[in-house]
């Protein structure tokens, strides 16, 4: 495989695998918020947030990767693909900001629920699976 | 081969340093979210973040330290850069903890008061 193959073909699994990170994410959190927006007054915003919740993880996940530049130090697209250990580089720099994204993501995603647990009627109804160790 | 062993090798101890953190604090955390949101549900979101938060900055840090020395590079090349790319591990853990710790504490404080109302 010449560097140009292993570029393009590492760009695209490096793009799968942070979808597929942020994917999981959502499937490990997904039960509790939907458990949480099950108690809200307005059932029109709790759609609205089960709908966007893995949206708001994709996003930021896919964000961080794209916003790694192979053009960095004026390289030509020649420069860039003459060097092995620069794209294996810019990979793991792919992968690296993606999390820190998410990262972020999450913090968002736990202000959001803070609100909408400060918001919540006095009563919820407790969901089957709720308050399990996550371990 | 030795960059391949010296990122394993990271990535061991920055999972370590995870379980560690996750070991000493996740029961506290519980009993302290169990006690002031008072749903099950919000319980498991917050402990389900608080692992997650710590994964990712242990996968950030680990996955963007380059391992690209020479084969006959010496023994102590190796150590260095384990060791950067401990430090950038250690910087994204101490940010997460920073911002999840303001984030429990504004969530206790907020709801505390609603409790108390």
């Amino acid at each position: 495989m010449n560097n140009e193959q292993f570029l393009i073909l590492s760009y695209f699994i490096v793009g799968a695998l942070v979808m597929a990170i942020a994917l999981a994410v959502h499937a490990y959190l997904h039960r509790p918020l939907a458990g949480i927006t099950r108690t809200f007054r307005n059932s029109y915003l709790g759609l609205i947030l089960r709908r966007l919740f893995p949206v708001g993880l994709v996003l930021p996940a896919l964000a961080g990767f794209l916003s790694v530049n192979y053009h960095a130090c004026d390289r030509n697209y020649a420069k860039i693909i003459a060097d092995r250990s620069y794209l294996v580089e810019k990979n793991q720099e792919q992968i690296s900001t993606a999390c820190l994204f998410l990262l972020m993501a999450l913090f968002a995603w736990g202000v959001i629920v803070l609100i909408s647990l400060a918001t919540r009627p006095d009563n919820p109804v407790p969901s089957k699976n709720a308050g399990q160790d996550p371990q | 081969m030795h960059n391949l062993m010296g990122f394993v090798i990271l990535l061991l101890i920055s999972l370590g340093l995870t379980y560690a953190i996750w070991a000493a604090v996740s029961k506290s955390l519980q009993g302290l979210l169990n006690q002031v949101v008072k749903l099950p549900d919000g319980t498991a979101f917050y402990l389900r973040t608080f692992l997650i938060g710590l994964l990712l900055a242990a996968a950030a840090g680990a996955v963007g330290t380059v391992f690209n020395l020479k084969a006959d590079a010496p023994f102590m090349e190796y150590v260095w850069r384990v060791a950067s790319g401990l430090e950038s591990v250690c910087q994204y853990f101490f940010g997460f903890l920073l911002g999840y710790l303001v984030l429990i504490t504004v969530l206790v404080a907020v709801l505390g008061a609603r409790h108390e109302q």
